[in-house]
């Protein structure tokens, strides 16, 4: 049989004097509330470091930016060029679709010969 | 050492020797900065925002890196190059966070940030920003001269499907 020993005989002459602050411990509110462990996790959790990571990414992205790609593309600008290309290309659009349009027969033709014909036609009689 | 959220200064006076005295070439340098100029009235809005912008242009500061510098007016926002906005909630919402400590680990991280945050405003980012915009205006011209050609290009293809 396993029984609680009370403390007899010398024990309690060795806590003699400590009696109230030995039993009154386990009522009283402690001194420093104990804090959970992971107190300060669920206050922050990763959130500060994850945000000072996304912030370390976007410096160094601007960093990259202005110190390799902004004076590469100024060096190497092809905005003109591409805009010259684009004009060229429009322009032989637009002659292609007059070419075809301009032909006897074409489907441009006959729809304005056609709104022509009704007007004047409608007109006339 | 502290996070990079927003700071707000309070402008409550037009004079250009209290304004400037708030402003420092080191405004934007660790975090975004919100310039609150509400609580006077339009006139002197006006007036603010004027000093604030000579202020970026005459000292050759960006007012968009490495962090950028809002402010807060009920004038509209065409009236200045600088970021105006009509509330806090227009505030984008990345540098929204609550400051607090930092443990060691953010502590190195944020050590190492300084030191970008020193070499972006190095790189001259204000002389960059007219680059950035002649770059931009190009790309917009090359935008909409592609989509005309589009429309030519598509006309074209319906003309040559019925032949």
């Amino acid at each position: 049989m396993d029984k609680k020993k009370k403390p007899t005989g010398p024990r309690i002459q060795d806590n003699r004097g400590f009696e109230e602050f030995i039993q009154g411990q386990h009522d009283k509110v402690p001194f420093l509330p104990k804090t959970p462990l992971n107190a300060r996790k669920n206050e922050n959790g990763f959130d500060h470091l994850t945000f000072l990571v996304n912030d370390s990414n976007r410096l160094m992205k601007l960093k990259l930016f202005f110190s390799d790609k902004l004076p590469f593309s100024l060096k190497f600008d092809q905005g003109k060029t591409i805009s010259e290309l684009q004009k060229a290309e429009i322009e032989a659009l637009k002659n292609g679709i007059f070419e075809i349009s301009d032909k006897a027969g074409s489907p441009f033709r006959k729809s304005l010969s056609e709104v022509f014909n009704t007007f004047f036609h409608g007109t006339k009689s | 050492m502290s996070l990079p959220v927003y700071q707000q200064i309070m402008i409550k006076s037009s004079t250009p020797e209290e304004v400037t005295a708030l402003l420092d070439p080191e405004i934007n340098l660790r975090h975004p900065v919100v310039l609150n100029i509400k609580s006077v009235n339009l006139e002197e809005q006006k007036e603010i925002i004027k000093l604030i912008e000579s202020f970026f242009s005459t000292k050759n500061l960006s007012f968009k890196f490495p962090y950028p510098v809002y402010i807060l007016s009920d004038h509209d926002p065409l009236i200045s190059k600088l970021i105006i906005l009509k509330n806090e909630k227009n505030l984008p919402p990345f540098f929204k966070k609550r400051d607090g400590k930092v443990n060691i680990k953010e502590a190195h991280l944020s050590e190492k940030n300084n030191l970008l945050q020193q070499d972006v405003k190095n790189n001259d980012a204000a002389s960059g920003q007219s680059e950035i915009e002649t770059y931009s205006d190009f790309h917009r011209i090359i935008f909409n001269q592609d989509s005309e050609r589009k429309f030519y290009q598509q006309i074209l293809n319906g003309l040559l499907k019925r032949k």
